[in-house]
C-alpha cells in the first residue's frame, strides 16, 4: 500500500534520501577523507542511476497526485530525465574540483542533488503551493552554493546577493499566490484551468499571475529582472555557475512552459508580456555581453539571450512553441555543461600563494587569458570554437536547430516583426562568441595563459558536448522524435 | 554507375579530407601541401566525371540524391544539378587546387589548419550549389563563414580583425534575413523543396511575395555585393591572404549572384518585375560609382576589390533583364569573371610575395624583369576590360544586350561602365608593368615560378577558350535559362 502511495515521488525521495546520506555520513566519517571522498560520488552517481530507473518505471501517463497537487505526466518524466542526466552530468565534472578542499565536496555534491530534487517538484507541480514548495527547496540550496567558496569575498558577495534578491521573488511570488487565490478561491493549475474555460478572468487574478510570472522571470534570470545573473555567475565556483546555467534553469524554465500549458490558456493578453520580456532579455544578451572582459560573465549575459529565445518560443503560445521551448532548452543546457564545465578545466594555479583570491580568479577568467589557445591546446580551442559557434546558432550545429525551431512557432503564430528583430538580435551576439574566437585563433598566446588540469574525465564529457554539436544534424531525426513522443504532439 | 553519390562524394571528399588533414603529423609544410593538392585534385577529376556524365539536353535537376532527415517534416537531404551548378562547381574545383600552388610559397605558418580551411570551403561551396533543398543550400551558406573568417583573420594582413568581423557580421546579417523568410515559406507551404515551392510561391499573393523578396535579396545582395552594401568586400579583399581573396573573388561573391538565379527569378516573379527597376538603378550605381572609385585607389588589391564589384554589377544587371541575352551574360560573367579575378588577385599576390607592397606608387617597369608575368598579366587584363576574344566580352556584351532590351537608360548607363573599366585597368597595367623601373627592388625580381605560371597560365588559357568559344560554356545554361524565361514570358 505505502509502496503505491510513494510510488509518484520514488523517484525525488531516492534521490533526497541518498543526499541525506551523504550528508550524514560526512559528519561521521570525515576524518579518513580520501576513501570518504570517492564513496560519496560513488553514491550520488548511483543513486542518480536509480532515479533514472525509478523514473522509468513511474509516471508515463498524466496523472494528479496528492489531492492534485503532484502532477506526474510524460512531460514532467522527460524534463526530469533530462536533469537527472545534467545532474550526473555535473557530478563527474565535479570529481575532484574542491580537490584541496574535500570537506566541501561532500556538501556541494548533497546540495546539488537537493537541488535537483526541489527541481524535480518543481516541475511536477500542479498546485501553486507545490511549485512554491519546489522553488524554495531549489533554490536555498542554490543560495548556498553561490557562496561555497569560503576564500573568495566575492563568493559571499554573490550568495547574499542572490539570497535576497531571490527572497524578494519568493515574497513576489507569494503575494501572487494569494491574490490568485484571493480572487479564484484556488491555488490548483487544474481546478483553476477548468474554471477559467468557461468563465470571465477577473482582472486582480491577472495582476496575481502577472506577479507569479515575475517571480519566475527572475529565477530563470529575464530581463529586465536579469542583474544578478551576471554577479552571481561570475562570483560563484565555476563548477557552481555550471549547475545554475543547467540544472536550476532548466527546471525553472520548463516550468514555466507547464504554467502556460495547464493553467494560462484563457489568460489573454499574456503573450505580449512574453515577447516584451522576450524581445528585452535578447536585447541584453545581446548588447550586455559585447563589454565584458569576464568569461563567466559574458556567458551569463549570453544565458539571458538564449532565455529570451526561449520566452520568444513559449509566447506563440502553441503546441510548436512548447515543443521549441523544450528543445531549446534541451540543447541549451547540453552546450552550456561544454561551455561551463570547459571553465571548470581551467586551474587557478597561483590560488595558494597568499594572495587575493578574487583577483587571480578575475585575472584567468579574464577573455585575454584565452589568446592564442589554438596554438597552445588546439583540441580544447575546436572544441570551444565549435561551442560558440553553436551558440551563435551557426549551422549547421545544434545551436542553429534549437534557434530555427523557435522561429518557426514565432512566424506560424504570426510574429514576422518579432522574429526577424530576435535574429537581428542574434546577429549581434554572434558579434561576441566571434571575439572568443578571434582571441584563440588570432591572437598570440601570452605569459599568463590559461592552464588546464590533467584529468581525463570532464574532458571526455566536454568533447562529448562538442562531439553531439557537430554531428545533430544526424541526430535531428531521432531527437525530435523523441522529444515528440514525450511530449505527445 | 547511377548508385554512386557523386554529388555527396564532391561535397564530403574535401570536408573528410580536412577533417583528415588534422591527424596528419609531420613538420614538413610541403607535405600539407601535397596532401591538400591530392584532395582538391581527387575532387576535380571527380568534377570532370561529372561534366561528362552530364547530360545537357536534360530539363531539370540531374545526378538527385536525396534522403529525408526527418519524417513528416519535409527537410531533406536533397542533392541534384543543372547546367548553371554544374558550372559553378567546376570553377570551384578548378580554383581550389589553384589556391594551394599561388600559397606554397607566402603561407609558412600553420599550413595544417591553412589547409583544412580551405578543403572545408570547398566542401561547404560545392554543397550549396548541389543543394535543391532551400535549408539545406541555407546550411552550406552560413557555414561556410567559419572557414573564411578564419582564413581572413589568421592570415591576413595588418586590419585582418577588423576585415573578419566586417565579412562575417555582414553576411549574417543578410543571412539570418533569409532564414526568417525561409522559415515563413517554410510555415505556411510547409516545404523547403525546390521543386514545389517552384510550384507554389509564384502564385501567393504578390503583397507577400514582396516582402519574401527583399529578405531574400537583401542576403544575396550582400554577398554579391551590390551598392550600397558592398563596403565589406574591398576590407575583406585588402586584408585576405592571396588564396583568399582569390576563392572570394572567384566562388564565394558569385554565391549571391547564384542565389537570384536559383530563387529570387523563378520564387517570385512578380516581385521581381516590380523591384527590376531597383535593381536596375543599384546595378548601374554599382557599375560607375565602383569604377570611379577604383580608378582613385591606391592599393593594387582595392583597385581590384572595386573592380568585382562594378563587374558583379553587370551580373545583376543581366540577372534582372529576364531576356535570354541578358540571363547568358549574367552567367557567363559569372564564369568569365570568376577565372579573371581570381587570376588577377594572384598577380597581385605575385608582387606582393616578391616586393611586399601593394602601393601602385612603389611599382613600375616590371615587365623588364618579369616578362612572363607581364604577358599573363595582360591577358587577364584585357579580359577584365573586355576586349573581343577573351571571356570578359562575352559576358559583359551580352549582359548589356539584355539590359538594354529591358531598359535602355539603364542599358546605355552599364555600357559606360565598360569604358571606365578600361580606363583603370590599362592604367594599372601601365603604372605597375611599364614605364621606369622607380624601386631598387624590381631590377631584381624574379620572373614566376613553376607553380605560379602552371596556375596563371592555365587561367589564361581558360580566359582566351572561352572568348573564342563562348558556347563551350553557353549551351549548358540553354535549358535552365529557357525554363526560367518561361515564367516571364
Amino acid at each position: 500500500m505505502l509502496i503505491n502511495f510513494i510510488l509518484p515521488i520514488l523517484p525525488e525521495l531516492c534521490l533526497f534520501s541518498s543526499a541525506l546520506v551523504i550528508l550524514l555520513a560526512d559528519i561521521f566519517f570525515k576524518k579518513n577523507n580520501k576513501e570518504f571522498y570517492l564513496i560519496s560520488y560513488l553514491i550520488a552517481l548511483i543513486s542518480c542511476i536509480l532515479t533514472l530507473y525509478f523514473l522509468s518505471k513511474t509516471g508515463f501517463e498524466t496523472k494528479a497526485h496528492f489531492n492534485k497537487m503532484f502532477l506526474t505526466s510524460n512531460f514532467t518524466t522527460l524534463v526530469k530525465f533530462v536533469t537527472i542526466l545534467l545532474l550526473s552530468f555535473i557530478l563527474v565534472l565535479s570529481f575532484q574540483f574542491f580537490e584541496d578542499n574535500e570537506k566541501i565536496s561532500s556538501e556541494f555534491i548533497s546540495l546539488i542533488m537537493i537541488s535537483s530534487v526541489g527541481a524535480m517538484i518543481l516541475i511536477s507541480a500542479n498546485d501553486f503551493i507545490t511549485l512554491y514548495l519546489g522553488i524554495e527547496l531549489q533554490s536555498l540550496p542554490l543560495y548556498l552554493l553561490a557562496a561555497i567558496n569560503k576564500k573568495s569575498p566575492q563568493s559571499s558577495e554573490s550568495g547574499i546577493k542572490y539570497f535576497v534578491l531571490g527572497s524578494t521573488a519568493s515574497a513576489i511570488l507569494l503575494l501572487g499566490i494569494s491574490f490568485f487565490y484571493g480572487f479564484s478561491g484556488t491555488t490548483n493549475f487544474e481546478t483553476a484551468f477548468q474554471l477559467y474555460q468557461i468563465s470571465q478572468v477577473p482582472p486582480a487574478l491577472i495582476l496575481g499571475f502577472v506577479l507569479i510570472i515575475i517571480a519566475l522571470f527572475f529565477k530563470i534570470s529575464a530581463a529586465p529582472f536579469h542583474m544578478w545573473a551576471p554577479d552571481v555567475y561570475q562570483g560563484s565556483s565555476t563548477i557552481v555557475t555550471t549547475f545554475f546555467a543547467t540544472v536550476a534553469k532548466f527546471s525553472a524554465t520548463l516550468i514555466f512552459v507547464r504554467i502556460f500549458l495547464d493553467v494560462s490558456t484563457g489568460f489573454r493578453g499574456i503573450e505580449n508580456i512574453l515577447m516584451l520580456v522576450a524581445i528585452l532579455s535578447i536585447g541584453v544578451g545581446s548588447f550586455g555581453a559585447i563589454k565584458q572582459n569576464n568569461i563567466k560573465r559574458l556567458l551569463a549575459y549570453s544565458s539571458i539571450g538564449h532565455i529570451g529565445f526561449v520566452i520568444l518560443g513559449l509566447s506563440s503560445l502553441s503546441l510548436d512553441g512548447v515543443k521549441s521551448c523544450v528543445i531549446y532548452m534541451t540543447i541549451y543546457s547540453i552546450i552550456s555543461i561544454g561551455t561551463f564545465g570547459f571553465l571548470t578545466l581551467i586551474i587557478n594555479i597561483t590560488s595558494n600563494d597568499g594572495k587575493d583570491f578574487d583577483e587571480i580568479d578575475n585575472n584567468i577568467f579574464s577573455i585575454k587569458s584565452f589568446a592564442g589557445l589554438s596554438k597552445t591546446n588546439p583540441i580544447m580551442a575546436a572544441i570551444f570554437a565549435c561551442l560558440m559557434f553553436s551558440s551563435a546558432g551557426i549551422p549547421p550545429l545544434a545551436g542553429f536547430f534549437s534557434k530555427f525551431y523557435v522561429i518557426v512557432a514565432a512566424v506560424k503564430s504570426g510574429n514576422f516583426l518579432i522574429s526577424i528583430i530576435a535574429v537581428l538580435f542574434s546577429v549581434i551576439s554572434a558579434f561576441y562568441y566571434l571575439k572568443i574566437v578571434k582571441i584563440m585563433y588570432f591572437d598570440e598566446p601570452s605569459e599568463n595563459n590559461i592552464i588546464f588540469i590533467k584529468r581525463i574525465n570532464p574532458k571526455i564529457i566536454i568533447a562529448l558536448v562538442a562531439v553531439f554539436n557537430l554531428l545533430f544534424i544526424i541526430l535531428l531525426k531521432d531527437f525530435l522524435s523523441t522529444i515528440s513522443s514525450m511530449l505527445g504532439f | 554507375m547511377n548508385n554512386i553519390p557523386i554529388l555527396s562524394l564532391l561535397t564530403f571528399i574535401p570536408i573528410a579530407g580536412a577533417i583528415g588533414a588534422l591527424f596528419i603529423k609531420t613538420n614538413n609544410n610541403k607535405n600539407f601541401f601535397n596532401y591538400g593538392l591530392v584532395i582538391s585534385f581527387i575532387t576535380l577529376v571527380i568534377s570532370i566525371k561529372l561534366l561528362l556524365d552530364f547530360n545537357k539536353a536534360e530539363e531539370g535537376f540531374q545526378f538527385i540524391e536525396i534522403y529525408r532527415i526527418i519524417q513528416n517534416q519535409s527537410f531533406k537531404y536533397y542533392l541534384g544539378i543543372d547546367g548553371i551548378s554544374l558550372t559553378m562547381i567546376l570553377l570551384t574545383t578548378i580554383l581550389t587546387p589553384i589556391c594551394f600552388l599561388i600559397s606554397i610559397k607566402s603561407i609558412k605558418t600553420r599550413v595544417k589548419e591553412y589547409i583544412a580551411y580551405f578543403l572545408l570551403l570547398e566542401g561547404f561551396v560545392i554543397g550549396s550549389f548541389c543543394a535543391i533543398d532551400l535549408l539545406l543550400f541555407y546550411l552550406f551558406f552560413e557555414i561556410m563563414l567559419i572557414p573564411m573568417f578564419l582564413i581572413i583573420g589568421i592570415w591576413g594582413g595588418n586590419q585582418k580583425i577588423y576585415a573578419a568581423y566586417k565579412f562575417f557580421l555582414y553576411t549574417l546579417f543578410g543571412s539570418v534575413l533569409f532564414l526568417v523568410a525561409i522559415i515563413y515559406i517554410y510555415a505556411n507551404v510547409g516545404s523547403t523543396d525546390i521543386y514545389i515551392l517552384k510550384n507554389i510561391l509564384p502564385y501567393i499573393p504578390v503583397e507577400t511575395q514582396k516582402i519574401l523578396w527583399i529578405a531574400f535579396f537583401v542576403s544575396f545582395a550582400i554577398k554579391v555585393p551590390m551598392f550600397p552594401v558592398h563596403t565589406w568586400l574591398p576590407d575583406a579583399h585588402v586584408q585576405a591572404p592571396t588564396s583568399g581573396s582569390v576563392i572570394l573573388a572567384g566562388i564565394l561573391i558569385k554565391l549571391g549572384a547564384y542565389g537570384m538565379i536559383r530563387f529570387l527569378l523563378p520564387f517570385f516573379p512578380e516581385a521581381c518585375k516590380h523591384y527590376a527597376t531597383f535593381v536596375y538603378t543599384l546595378s548601374a550605381i554599382a557599375i560607375i560609382y565602383a569604377s570611379f572609385v577604383a580608378l582613385m585607389q591606391e592599393d593594387m588589391k582595392k583597385m581590384i576589390a572595386y573592380s568585382s564589384v562594378a563587374h558583379m554589377g553587370f551580373v545583376t544587371i543581366g540577372i534582372f533583364s529576364f531576356n535570354k541575352q541578358g540571363l547568358d551574360g549574367a552567367l557567363f560573367q559569372m564564369i568569365s569573371h570568376g577565372i579573371i579575378s581570381a587570376a588577377l588577385f594572384t598577380c597581385v599576390g605575385v608582387i606582393y610575395d616578391r616586393l611586399h607592397t601593394k602601393q601602385i606608387s612603389e611599382l613600375g617597369g616590371i615587365a623588364n624583369t618579369m616578362p612572363n608575368f607581364a604577358f599573363v598579366m595582360m591577358i587577364f587584363t584585357m579580359g577584365s576590360v573586355g576586349l573581343p576574344g577573351t571571356s570578359g566580352f562575352v559576358g559583359e556584351f551580352l549582359s548589356i544586350i539584355g539590359a538594354f532590351q529591358a531598359n535602355k537608360v539603364f542599358g546605355t548607363i552599364s555600357a559606360f561602365g565598360v569604358i571606365l573599366g578600361a580606363c583603370y585597368m590599362l592604367w594599372l597595367y601601365k603604372r605597375t608593368i611599364f614605364g621606369e623601373i622607380t624601386n631598387s627592388k624590381i631590377s631584381t625580381l624574379q620572373d614566376l615560378t613553376i607553380f605560379e605560371s602552371l596556375s596563371l597560365f592555365l587561367l589564361a588559357f581558360l580566359v582566351i577558350i572561352f572568348g573564342i568559344i563562348p558556347n563551350t560554356i553557353l549551351e549548358y545554361f540553354t535549358i535552365p535559362v529557357n525554363s526560367l524565361l518561361v515564367l516571364f514570358n
